[in-house]
């Protein structure tokens, strides 16, 4: 069974990313913070990390560092409003391996998923 | 009458983000800087403590630049970029190097039309997209600009115009490498919160069916 991390803040918009994955199985996890995050990948990695930026205290940037910097092998794609340019380039210089603007689709997260952990 | 239950909240908070990302981006490119974004806030408030809580939020800022621009659809309402003061001027700044920073000037028609467009691209794009979301569509009324004491009694007139309750939304950036921070205020009437509620609960169900 493949392990899925999600990582927002809002519980809205991890129950929208859970309800668009296709059919699993899958084991899912879910993070409302960065700090959660790394606390729950440590316990058992993940396949696949959903990573959202913007988040209060310790943001998806922080969060993506401190991932790799404890498995460099972790697979991230970041799901996020923020859109800049600026912001892909360094989540993609920090290690993530693709950003998935919000909303996200139903067909990327598919594909996504087909791609990094088939 | 229904409310702002946690799960709207949420919802709208997440919309917001969303179209503030948008907005974000499109100043980012305006700009040719990054620009940290921040969780918004999403609150009912009465409109006659809306100044309070934007003294509290301006972290004491005196001076503030407002761009201000109505928006009217299926909902309504106005949204307001607060800057402060100095704040307004490094972005001008920015749109135009050989203007330079000058802290000491009046706000000429320079900084004005430099705020016109900042307010323009921020309150279009983060609204737009919001309006995306719910399959709707607005209109926005041009942009005003002005520069005012936060204690001033026109901003106090202005921002207890309606009295009753409106839904706001405050969201804040800071600039990169710049001590430039700015917050973006939408205002709802009490008129229209029913109407969004109802359009939040479909777009859920849109979403997780």
């Amino acid at each position: 069974m493949r392990a899925l991390l999600i990582v927002d803040d809002s519980p809205i918009s991890r129950k929208i990313i859970r309800k668009l994955l296709p059919p699993g199985p899958f084991d899912i996890r879910e993070a409302g913070n960065g700090l959660e995050c790394l606390k729950l990948y440590q316990e058992a990695r993940a396949d696949l990390v959903l990573l959202d930026l913007t988040m209060p205290g310790m943001d998806g940037f922080e969060t993506l560092a401190h991932l790799k910097q404890m498995d460099p092998q972790a697979q991230v794609v970041v799901v996020t409003a923020d859109i800049q340019s600026s912001s892909q380039a360094k989540v993609m210089e920090l290690g993530a391996l693709q950003v998935i603007p919000k909303p996200p689709k139903a067909e990327v997260l598919r594909q996504v998923l087909e791609r990094y952990c088939p | 009458m229904t409310d702002l239950t946690e799960e709207r909240r949420d919802t709208l908070q997440e919309m917001i983000n969303i179209g503030f990302g948008r907005s974000m981006s499109s100043l980012a490119d305006l700009l040719g800087v990054r620009i940290e974004l921040s969780v918004p806030d999403v609150l009912v408030i009465r409109t006659e403590e809306i100044l309070d809580y934007l003294i509290k939020v301006m972290e004491g800022a005196e001076e503030v630049s407002l761009v201000q621009q109505g928006f009217r659809g299926e909902f309504f309402g106005e949204a307001v970029l607060a800057l402060p003061c100095l704040a307004g001027r490094e972005l001008v700044a920015m749109l135009d190097e050989d203007a330079g920073f000058q802290p000491a000037l009046e706000m000429g028609q320079l900084e004005m039309e430099a705020l016109l467009e900042v307010g323009n691209v921020v309150i279009g794009a983060c609204l737009g997209q919001f309006a995306d979301l719910l399959q709707t569509n607005l209109s926005f009324s041009p942009p005003t600009v002005l520069m005012e004491n936060i204690h001033s009694a026109y901003l106090q007139d202005m921002l207890r115009a309606r009295p009753g309750d409106a839904l706001l939304i405050h969201t804040k950036f800071r600039v990169d490498q710049r001590a430039v921070m700015g917050y973006l205020l939408v205002l709802l009437p009490e008129d229209c919160l029913q109407w969004l509620y109802r359009e939040v609960d479909i777009f859920l169900e849109r979403m997780l069916g």
